[in-house]
């Protein structure tokens, strides 16, 4: 746990210089796109909670250990929580994401993907009567601060793309990020509602009820962001 | 121990970037370059060969029906296949009055210069602070489509939004400094006359996905 925790800070504050994949959704060149074929995103296996400059990791590796131990005593707690350990966000995904093209000229059916938590996309599509896959995953979940003093806020980052049924090539892909710190190139940023701001770790854990509905939240304003790229 | 407190070095930052009321204003006492487009000087673009350029006091303004603007003006290739056009507009973080971003207006127009097609600065959607980037396609629909006008509607900075932006606090151990802690602040972020864009122009070739 310390390890992956050290990786994902890792990787966190080297998000500024890095890009994800971006394709923008050709409407025109994709007419025959009509049916959408919504991939289930299954539930996250954890959820984080961090922060992005915690004042550890200025002090060598001991602090760097220090900063992982203490995101992974945070990530522990919250997700132990009994309001948060029966979330089902995946579902909520994937129901913000069929609401979202209500009124679109897409029809939408969904794809049964499994349950298996993943932070990727699909190796493997079912045989399924659409002509695209929409395939989002929920790569990262939980809340954060971006330091000691900062309020800690909804984030979730979610890698997306359309994928065409026949030819398997990705029309359009992207990852939303719902964060309030810095995000790769190529990447969609997210500004989370500040209705969900919790001062500190103390004020995140005594209201898990309000820190759900920031996690849902954040789901339907993914959903309705792919939507809008896509119509 | 010697605090060194970030926020010293954005004043510095900050006192290095012009206001932009005063930048508005620069702009406003600028000359016209042109009476039409078809007097605009277009730099050719080619494909995956992507074009930064400045927009500020040494670049050309005009005044377009939305209001006079410094531009961009670029030549397409002759259309064989669908292309996609990415803009990305890259502006300014140093605080209140200071912080500012060029929204592109996206103009196409065929080789009569006649307008073929307007994208508006809304579509474009933010990426970090002050980074802007939108894209469009040329797809055979398009295909008169010669010249591409990169200009904004919102020159006289009056248009914002707020955002939000940290200050880290650092100290220094007789080493390099380090991050202890850091504060965030809430400044309006104004939609300039002046920033960094790059236009880039690409094939459109769906890839097959990655086993």
């Amino acid at each position: 746990m310390t390890a992956r925790h050290l990786v994902a800070l890792a990787a966190i504050a080297l998000s500024a210089c890095v890009s994800v994949p971006n394709q923008p959704y050709n409407k025109a060149a994709n007419v025959h796109v009509k049916k959408i074929g919504v991939v289930t995103v299954p539930n996250p296996a954890e959820y984080q909670v961090g922060m992005l400059h915690h004042p550890g990791e200025g002090f060598g590796l001991i602090g760097g250990l220090i900063a992982a131990g203490d995101a992974s005593s945070k990530t522990k707690t919250f997700s132990g929580q009994e309001v948060v350990h029966r979330v089902e966000l995946g579902k909520e995904m994937t129901a913000a994401l069929t609401e979202a093209f209500d009124g679109s000229p897409f029809q939408v059916v969904l794809v049964d993907a499994g349950a298996a938590p993943r932070t990727e996309f699909v190796k493997d599509y079912p045989g399924a009567e659409c002509d695209a896959f929409l395939d989002v995953a929920i790569a990262q979940v939980g809340y954060r601060a971006q330091y000691a003093s900062t309020p800690y806020l909804p984030l979730l980052f979610a890698p997306v793309r359309l994928v065409d049924a026949r030819s398997k090539t990705v029309l359009y892909t992207t990852e939303v990020f719902m964060t309030d710190g810095p995000i790769p190139k190529g990447g969609i940023q997210l500004v989370p509602d500040t209705t969900y701001a919790f001062n500190d770790f103390d004020a995140l854990k005594r209201d898990p009820d309000k820190a759900v509905m920031g996690l849902k939240d954040a789901t339907r304003r993914i959903a309705k962001q792919i939507a809008s790229d896509l119509k | 121990m010697r605090t060194l407190l970030a926020v010293a070095a954005s004043a510095m930052l900050t006192a290095c970037v012009t206001p932009v009321r005063e930048v508005t204003s620069m702009l406003q006492q600028t000359p016209v370059c042109c009476t039409g487009y078809g007097e605009f000087k277009y730099i050719p673009l080619e494909i995956d060969k992507p074009r930064s350029v400045r927009l500020a006091k040494e670049s050309p303004a005009f005044a377009f029906d939305s209001g006079k603007s410094y531009f961009y003006a670029a030549r397409l290739p002759p259309y064989s296949s669908p292309l996609l056009l990415t803009i990305e507009s890259e502006g300014v973080v140093a605080g209140e009055d200071r912080t500012s971003v060029f929204r592109p207006e996206v103009m196409f127009l065929d080789d009569q210069y006649r307008v073929t097609r307007r994208i508006a600065g809304e579509t474009f959607k933010r990426s970090n602070t002050a980074m802007l980037s939108g894209a469009v396609f040329i797809n055979s629909d398009n295909a008169a489509e010669a010249y591409v006008v990169i200009f904004t509607r919102t020159a006289n900075g009056g248009d914002r939004e707020m955002v939000k932006t940290f200050t880290p606090h650092m100290i220094s151990l007789g080493g390099p400094a380090i991050t202890v802690n850091g504060s965030e602040n809430a400044v309006s972020l104004s939609y300039g006359p002046s920033g960094l864009v790059t236009l880039a122009l690409h094939k459109y070739e769906p890839q097959r996905i990655a086993k």
